[in-house]
C-alpha cells in the first residue's frame, strides 16, 4: 500500500485529519500514524487491537490491516479490521473525556464526525505504553 | 432551623434521596457513548454544556465491594431522567427512572441505615409509607476516582517496567 503523506493534514489549520475505524466507533489522529501496511503476523513490532481495547465488532470486518504509530518508544502496530476512512475534523468537534475519571484510559476524547454522531478517539500515548497480554 | 433539602428519585423500584446542593441539572433520558472501562464502574459518556460527563453506574460500584448490588446498572440508557451532579470536584451523571420532588428534611428525620444497607447509603427516611435511601454522591465519585487512580498506578508501573516515558 501506498504511504499516504497527506494523512493528518487538513487545508483549514483550525481541522486535522482523523481515521475513522471499526465504522466510526472509534477514531485516531492521522498525524499519529507512520503508514498503513497489509496485516503482516511477522510483524516485530507490538501488536495492539481494536478488540484487546473492548472495541469489539459483531460483524467479521475485512481487510486486516496494520497502522504504523508514529514517535511511539517502541514499534506499535494497531491491528485495524474493514474500512478505514478519513476525515477532517476541526478542533471544537475533540471533546477531551474528564482526565480525572480517564487519565489513563485507551480513549481520550470524543470526536464528533457528523451532526450527533460521536467516535471516541485513541489515546496515542496510552497506546504505546500500553501492556499486551 | 431550616431542614436540608433532598431530590427524591427512583431507580430500580427503590426509592432514593440525593443532596440537592450537589445537583446542577435533571435533564430527560441521555444519549450516552459507550466507553470501554475495566471496573464497569461508568455507563458510558455524554455531552453536557459542550463537554464530556460521565455516566457513574451505581450498580456495579456496589458489586464491585463485598455486598450485593441491588441497584442495576443494565439500562441505563432507558432511564428517562439524568441528574447532572458535581460532587468530589467532577462533574458527572445518574440516569434514574424518575426524579419526583425536592423534600425537605430535619436532622431528626434522617435516620441511621437498618432496611438497604449501600455502600454509598449514609441515612433513611421512613414516612411511614416509604422507606428512602441518603446516597452520597460524593462517596460514588470518590470510589470512582479511588478505583481510576488504583489503574493509573498499575499503568505508572507498567510505564516503568517498560523503560520510560513518552
Amino acid at each position: 500500500m501506498e504511504p499516504q503523506r497527506d494523512r493528518g493534514r487538513s487545508r483549514n489549520p483550525n481541522e486535522s485529519t482523523y481515521l475513522f475505524l471499526q465504522g466510526g466507533r472509534c477514531a485516531l489522529l492521522g498525524a499519529a500514524v507512520d503508514r498503513v501496511a497489509d496485516f503482516d503476523s511477522h510483524f516485530e513490532g507490538e501488536c495492539i487491537s481494536l478488540e484487546q481495547l473492548g472495541l469489539r465488532s459483531e460483524i467479521v470486518l475485512t481487510p486486516v490491516r496494520l497502522l504504523l504509530l508514529r514517535d511511539t518508544p517502541r514499534s506499535v502496530g494497531l491491528v485495524v479490521r474493514g474500512p478505514i476512512e478519513a476525515q477532517a475534523v476541526a478542533a471544537e468537534d475533540i471533546i477531551p473525556l474528564p482526565p480525572a475519571f480517564f487519565g489513563h484510559s485507551a480513549f481520550s476524547a470524543l470526536v464528533r464526525f457528523q451532526a450527533r454522531q460521536y467516535s471516541l478517539l485513541l489515546a496515542v500515548r496510552s497506546l504505546a505504553l500500553r501492556e499486551v497480554s | 432551623m431550616a431542614g436540608a433539602r433532598f431530590l427524591a428519585v427512583q431507580l430500580d423500584g427503590r426509592a432514593l434521596l440525593i443532596d440537592a446542593r450537589v445537583i446542577q441539572e435533571v435533564i430527560g433520558q441521555c444519549e450516552s457513548v459507550d466507553v470501554p472501562h475495566q471496573s464497569g464502574e461508568l455507563d458510558g459518556i455524554f455531552l453536557w454544556n459542550g463537554r464530556a460527563i460521565p455516566l457513574v453506574s451505581l450498580g456495579n460500584l456496589a458489586s464491585s465491594g463485598s455486598e450485593q448490588a441491588s441497584l442495576s446498572s443494565h439500562s441505563a440508557r432507558k432511564r428517562k431522567r439524568t441528574l447532572i451532579f458535581h460532587a468530589a470536584g467532577e462533574w458527572a451523571g445518574l440516569a434514574v427512572d424518575d426524579a419526583s420532588e425536592i423534600v425537605e428534611l430535619t436532622q431528626a428525620q434522617l435516620l441511621p441505615v437498618r432496611h438497604n444497607p449501600g455502600p454509598f447509603a449514609t441515612h433513611e427516611v421512613d414516612d411511614g409509607e416509604t422507606i428512602r435511601s441518603v446516597i452520597d454522591l460524593h462517596a460514588v465519585v470518590s470510589r470512582i476516582l479511588a478505583l481510576s487512580s488504583q489503574r493509573d498506578g498499575a499503568f505508572e508501573q507498567a510505564q516503568v517496567g517498560s523503560g520510560g516515558a513518552a
